[in-house]
This record gives C-alpha cells, structure tokens and sequence, in this order.
C-alpha cells in the first residue's frame, strides 16, 4: 500500500485509519511529507528525501492524496506533469522487482485485459487497446521499437517484456494521476492551503529554468524543411494538395510567421483557387477564427503516415517536428560562413 | 450545371429516400451523432445537425434531397454545439479503401487530365509535367469501372483479414460497405476501440499499411505480414464525418450500401448499389466512357443528343457532370 497508493483498497484503509484532524502533529507529518513529495519534482527540497519513504506507514501513505490535493489547488499543468511523472517513475522503479500478481492487480485496477505469456523474451500479452494509449505517450511514442507495426500483434494481443509492461503501466498511472488533479475540490483546510501557496510561490521562481526555452527564431525560406520546400514548390506551380498536405504548409508557414495574406496569395494559383474559401481556412488554421488556437503542425511521424515527408536528409533524422528544422540548420549554415 | 438537371436529380434522390425504410440508415445512438449535408444549389456543408429518430433523419433527407449526407463516426454528449464543445464520448473506428489510393492499369483506359495552359489532353493520370507546354498544373477527370472497384475490394478483404486475425476484431463487429463511386468503407462499432485517440490510430494506421517497419524487431516473425492500403487521414480523424449508409452518392447517384462480410468476394457494386430501377430519362451526353450497370454495358458516348436511357444510367451521367436533360 505504501507502493501503490492509488489503488482503491488504499483509499478505504485511509478513510478506516480515521485520522484525526485535530492531532495537529500527526496533520503536520502529513502534510510536510506531502511537501516533499512535490518538491522533489522541482528541485526545490532534496531528491534524496523523495526515495525514501516515510517510516510510519500511515503517514507514508496520507500524504499521497494530500499531495495530489495541493498539486490541483496550484493549478500548474507543468507542475502537475512533473509530480504525475516522479510518482508514476517511483511506481514503475517497484512494479520491475514485483511478482506477476501484483503487476497483473495493478493492470487489472486499470481495466486492462492482460494475460501472463510462456513466449519468451515475453511475459506478458497486452490488448491493443490498453497497448497503444499508452505506447504513445511521452518518449515512447518516438522510440521505433514501441510501433504497434514493429510489435508481435496476434488476436488483438501485444507481446511485451515484464521491464515493457512496467513501463506502460507508469504512463498509465501518470495519466490516472494527472486525472486525479482535474477533480474538483471542495474545501481544503487552512495547513493545506498554505502548503499550496508555498509550493506554488517556490515553483514559479524555478518555473522559467525548467521548461524548455521557447524558440521564437524564424526560419528564412532557404532554411525550410524539404517536406515544406515540395509542398510550397507544388502549390507555386498550381498543383492540387490533398487537405492533409495544405494543413502541413499553412501551419507550418503560419508558425513561423508568414502572413496569412501571403499564404492565401501563394495558392492563388491553384485551378479550385477561391480566395475567400481559401483565407477562411487559412484564418481558421493560424486561430483566428473558431476555436482561437492556432493549429500545430504535424509531428515527421503522423507526415510519413500521410505520406508527405519527402526527400529526408540527415537533418531531418534529428527531429521531430519540422518546425525544427531550420534551429539545427542554423549550426551548419554558421559553420560554413566561416 | 443547367438548372432543370439539377431539378431532376434532386427530385429522384428526394422520391428514393422516400421509399426507405427507418433502419436502412443502419445508426447506432443516432441521438449522440452529428450530421452533415451538401445541397445541390450550394456547394457548401451545412454540418452540427442532429436528429432524434430515424425518422426525422429520413424526413430531412426527402425535404431537402441533398447532394452527399454523411453522419459522424464520433458520438458527442452535445452534437450540435460547436467542435470544442461538443463533447466527444468515442468514435467508430472507421477505415477507407478508395480506388484513387490504388493504382490500376485501368485509369489508362478511363481516367483523363486536361492541362489548364494549353489544354493538352490524354487518358490516364495526369503526368508531372504538360508534354506541350511544361506547365505543371492539370484538370483530371476519373471514373469507375469493375476493375478499379475490384481492387478496392481485393484491399478491403486484405484490410479486414488483419482486423481479425492481427487486431482480434470479431465479424460482428465489422460492417463493410461500397460508398456509392470508386471504394469501400470498413466500420467498426467497439467499446474499447472507440476510446482509442487519435495518436493510437495512427499506430493502427501505420500497422495495417507498414509505415515505420524496421525488420531489426521481426527476427522472430514466423508469418509475412500483410498490409493493406488506406486512406490514412480518414481512420485518424477522431472527428470525421463518414458518408451515411443507405444514402445517395451526389456523384453517381449510387446508394452507400452494406456488403456482406461471407461473400464479400461476390458482392457486385454496380449492381447492389443501384438506386433508381424503373423508368427512363432523355439525355445529351457530351463524353463518357464505357460503364457497367446491373447487367447492362453503356457507352462509351461522345456527342450523343436525345439518348433514351434508364434513370440510373442517365442519372449517373448527370451526377457526373457528363449530361444535360433534354426538356
């Protein structure tokens, strides 16, 4: 229970533990350990202390839900990604040393159908449906051996390692944690607030540090990806793009920062051309219009299932988005000037 | 197209829906789908419709008679607010196999492109560059005939081959339909595979038609893989609305119609998908090559004033856009 302290079983010994509320100093190591818990994910209080759980058990084991209570009253979604990360990772690091039962408990809790397999390296067969929610999330979703297309997929069956089932279940149990913090809540007493207030003014000091430096360099038309340069060559000749390929070009074009004008203007040339379809659509995609969020542009991964990434060169093996691109071009374009 | 066309075919597609029965629409929680319609008149989608019944569904479609009605694969607690509010519960899995997807020997004999500089024109797909002038840019026309809808289906029986023996999909949750022109439809109506998200259809996308495939993680394969080609945007749109099943094809005035899984290699499209089975309509054909419906070959037409022909051939010309009524 101190491992798993999401399960249901853990929330009714936790109602059954009563806990008293004006025991301030058993309140108080609940709530402190709490803390810690969250902190560790941002640097803010030791790591070392994260590992090591509490000694009493019951402590160990409140502070979990406390925890999740303080992460949903800040509010932050990198927050939240970041404590639903270290706690899922904690949980992934105990599941590989566990026996089948647990594992299989623990899947089950989460409504997988997940049978033990004798097909060796395998130990387990997944169903595709609890396989791919998850198979594609986070780093997985980029590591070639984690396609569905390079798995052994038999009668809706995924074959996977015990270390891959481990791994699955902590995206599983990220997401389920990162569930648990869109809850409403009701009242939360006053020691809890100020723990929110505290974690909530520490993280936002290191906030800027920890996420990813937002790129706001544009890309000059030569620096373009060749995906983007054969789109934008094809429709400067008039040719037809299917929708998925106009999507590309106009978000692509959009992000970094060419005019909506301009890319009406640049399919002007197209036989079905009508501009005031084409700048609606166009104002859609950059937020303009509608739902007020600009469109990303796909991932190199959902281009080659349409088949709209053409002629990749070695730059384009280093991304993930070809918005990128040009950020890795820069390098080489410098080098040569000199 | 001339107005007194138009009329013609939107008469008959309103007088078809109403001789259809309230279950040939073939929808499940009909209440939590969207609609969406293209009319004849405008060419534009009138979509976030909904309907209660069958019924309802069935008494818009014979007042307005529309081009193309599709529903959504998605179903929605609110399907007619706006897309970022509607709500999405689960959708369909839906696959498409359209013969433009495929190449077939047979769009030599009767697809064509016309170059929009010079007007140069040839059969087949257009080529990259005007053998005439070098311009880049083309009108194309296609067809349909029994060998491009046979490999579409040949497709389709590979395609629902690895949802059973790959994914486990069980028959009876399989339906299979001939969308009225150049392909087919795979539905798959499933609780656990309608939650799945857009990014884990991908993976099913990309598993069905190969993308990604690293033989480095397949030394243990027994079997050689099948693949099967899709449409790829149809099956990872979560929010897409599909062509309704037992609707008219605005095109070819052929109806969206159910083929059986059993003899699926059997089921003749342009036979069980004709809508309109009695009468007569007097045409001008300007150009069209040979077609098949039911038993009956047609054409090819070049020129031809005042040809008697039965309504569904004569109304497939006109969906096509190859013929005029004659008054």
């Amino acid at each position: 229970m101190v491992k798993y302290p999401f399960l249901p079983q853990v929330r009714k010994h936790i109602a059954e533990l009563g806990i008293d509320i004006n025991d301030l100093g058993e309140l108080e190591s609940i709530v402190d350990r709490a803390k810690v818990r969250i902190a560790a994910t941002f640097e803010f209080l030791a790591h070392m202390q994260n590992q090591v759980p509490y000694k009493r058990t019951e402590v160990e084991i409140a502070s979990f839900p406390v925890a999740i209570l303080v992460v949903t009253g800040v509010k932050d979604k990198i927050l939240t990604e970041r404590y639903a990360l270290s706690e899922a990772k904690r949980v992934y690091s105990y599941l590989l040393k566990e026996k089948d039962e647990i594992i299989l408990g623990i899947a089950e809790f989460f409504e997988w159908k997940i049978h033990p397999s004798k097909q060796r390296p395998f130990s387990y067969v997944v169903d595709f449906t609890n396989y791919l929610p998850n198979a594609t999330r986070g780093r997985l979703v980029h590591a070639p051996e984690w396609k569905l297309v390079n798995r052994q997929l038999s009668k809706g069956q995924v074959s996977v390692t015990k270390n891959e089932v481990c791994r699955l279940l902590q995206e599983e149990i990220k997401k389920y944690i990162e569930g648990r913090t869109e809850e409403k809540i009701t009242k939360t007493p006053q020691i809890i607030q100020d723990v929110i207030e505290e974690i909530k003014a520490e993280f936002l000091k290191r906030k800027p540090h920890l996420t990813e430096f937002d790129q706001k360099i544009q890309a000059k038309e030569s620096e373009y990806p060749p995906c983007i340069m054969h789109l934008l060559d094809r429709t400067t000749k008039g040719q037809h793009l299917s929708h998925a390929e106009r999507f590309t070009l106009v978000t692509y074009l959009f992000q970094q920062g060419v005019s909506a004008d301009r890319i009406v203007n640049l399919f002007s040339n197209v036989s079905d051309f009508r501009e005031d379809k084409t700048r609606y659509q166009v104002e859609h995609l950059a937020g303009q219009r509608g739902s007020r969020t600009p469109y990303k542009t796909y991932n190199c991964s959902t281009l080659k299932t349409h088949g709209i990434c053409v002629n990749p060169d070695p730059i384009c093996r280093t991304i993930r988005n070809p918005l990128t691109y040009h950020l890795r071009k820069k390098p080489t374009r410098d080098k040569e000037k000199k | 197209m001339p107005l007194n066309s138009f009329q013609l075919i939107k008469e008959n597609f309103s007088k078809y829906y109403h001789t259809l029965g309230e279950d040939a629409f073939l929808l499940s929680l009909i209440r939590q789908r969207e609609f969406g319609f293209i009319l004849f008149d405008k060419k534009i989608m009138l979509r976030h419709k909904s309907f209660k019944s069958s019924e309802a569904l069935k008494g818009f479609l014979i007042s307005l008679a529309p081009s193309d009605a599709y529903f959504s694969a998605a179903f929605y607690e609110r399907p007619t607010a706006s897309m970022t509010k509607k709500g999405w519960q689960g959708a369909d899995l839906v696959f498409d196999i359209d013969a433009d997807h495929i190449p077939t020997p047979c769009n030599k004999r009767h697809d064509k492109w016309i170059c929009s500089k010079c007007g140069s024109t040839d059969n087949g797909p257009s080529p990259k560059k005007c053998p005439n002038c070098r311009e880049e840019k083309f009108e194309t026309q296609t067809w349909i005939c029994d060998d491009c809808l046979e490999s579409a289906k040949t497709e389709t029986i590979k395609l629902i081959e690895i949802l059973e023996d790959d994914f486990g999909v069980m028959k009876s949750e399989i339906s299979a339909f001939f969308s009225g022109h150049r392909g087919y439809h795979i539905h798959i109506e499933n609780e656990r595979v309608g939650s799945l998200n857009s990014m884990a259809r991908k993976e099913i996308v990309d598993y069905v038609m190969g993308v990604g495939f690293k033989k480095q993680f397949h030394k243990l394969a027994r079997n050689r893989r099948k693949e099967a080609k899709i449409d790829t945007v149809v099956t990872m749109d979560i929010h897409r609305l599909i062509r309704l099943v037992g609707s008219l094809h605005g095109k070819t005035g052929f109806i969206k119609t159910k083929a059986s899984l059993v003899n699926l290699d059997k089921f003749d499209p342009l036979k069980e998908a004709i809508a309109f089975k009695k009468g007569e309509i007097v045409v001008n054909v300007t150009e069209a090559p040979e077609f098949r419906i039911g038993d009956v070959t047609f054409g090819p037409f070049k020129n031809v004033y005042h040809e008697e022909l039965p309504t569904a051939a004569a109304l497939f010309l006109l969906c096509k856009g190859v013929a005029q009524v004659v008054e």
